[in-house]
């Protein structure tokens, strides 16, 4: 898989840190657990220290959806991707490449797994304390992503922009082709 | 981009095409329709393509060999057209490290004086 750049600063900083996280499964899983919250879970690092890994998760609209930050790392309101794979949560840190797999405690209110990044495994728990908290940017971009007027799709061999780069050809013309990760 | 480059260039006559391609893990329609909040510019045009297809079809204009082209900026004068392939740019910059010229690494700033060259 080909890195981005914000792939490539959120590696270095955790690979800098030597970061990357675990844990066991435990507690009772759910059949449809409610993982709306606001998590925390301290991250024990091999060098001592014991960063905070922050993640909000909520409804947004037909599907879980969050963002997370690891303040410490210089890791802040990036999104996070939430499958729910058999009674078991899988969260999707995709711009660190990092994911955590675990189960809902039978209260709700904590969810243990195992964090993985790159070879490295580290057990955690993630702890609810209070409501999801949206940074404003991430609610504006998901708001985004809902409006599918913001994009054209194009066929396979982009004759719509094609088309459009040739009636403009009396203009200056910027091609940009970026991955949106 | 959009503060370095696009916001510094008020000018009508330059014309803005971003396209969306689905290179990483997480790319999908979705996250393209996020991404425009990347590039607010009210010339640009957005798309998405579901395939590596058009990166592809511009690698000869780039000499890129061994991926599709991404993480590409390209500047084109007026007058030239694209029949069956993409023309060659004018100019162009890149966050492709070690694959494309690193001279031609990207900065905002080279690539918003560039254009403004042409501009005159």
């Amino acid at each position: 898989m080909r890195e981005g750049t914000a792939v490539r600063s959120i590696r270095l900083a955790l690979a800098a840190a030597a970061v990357v996280l675990g844990s066991t499964a435990v507690g009772r899983a759910s059949e449809q657990p409610d993982l709306s919250g606001h998590w925390t879970a301290d991250v024990p690092l091999p060098d001592g220290r014991t960063p905070q890994l922050v993640v909000d998760l909520d409804r947004l609209g037909s599907r879980w959806g969050g963002e997370f930050d690891v303040l410490a790392l210089g890791v802040e309101n990036y999104p996070v991707h939430v499958e729910l794979l058999n009674g078991a949560v899988k969260l999707t840190f995709a711009d660190a490449e990092a994911h955590f797999t675990g189960r809902h405690s039978a209260d709700g209110n904590r969810l243990a797994g195992l964090l993985e990044f790159g070879t490295q495994k580290i057990e955690i728990e993630l702890r609810k304390a209070g409501k999801a908290a949206f940074s404003p940017l991430f609610l504006e971009f998901e708001a985004a992503a809902d409006d599918s007027s913001r994009v054209e799709n194009l066929s396979a061999r982009g004759n719509e922009l094609r088309l459009r780069f040739n009636s403009d050809r009396d203009k200056i013309r910027l091609v940009l082709l970026l991955a949106p990760s | 981009m959009q503060e370095q480059v696009l916001a510094t260039i008020e000018s009508e006559k330059l014309a803005i095409y971003v396209v969306w391609e689905p290179i990483l893990r997480t790319d999908n329609a979705r996250a393209s329709r996020k991404a425009t909040m990347l590039v607010p510019d009210a010339r640009a045009r957005h798309y998405w393509i579901d395939t590596e297809a058009l990166g592809e079809l511009f690698q000869p204009a780039l000499g890129l060999t061994t991926e599709p082209a991404w993480d590409v900026y390209l500047v084109y004068p007026p007058g030239g057209t694209w029949s069956d392939v993409p023309p060659a740019p004018e100019f162009f910059m890149h966050q492709l490290v070690g694959r494309l010229p690193e001279e031609r690494l990207l900065d905002g700033e080279a690539l918003a004086q560039r254009i403004r060259q042409l501009l005159q």
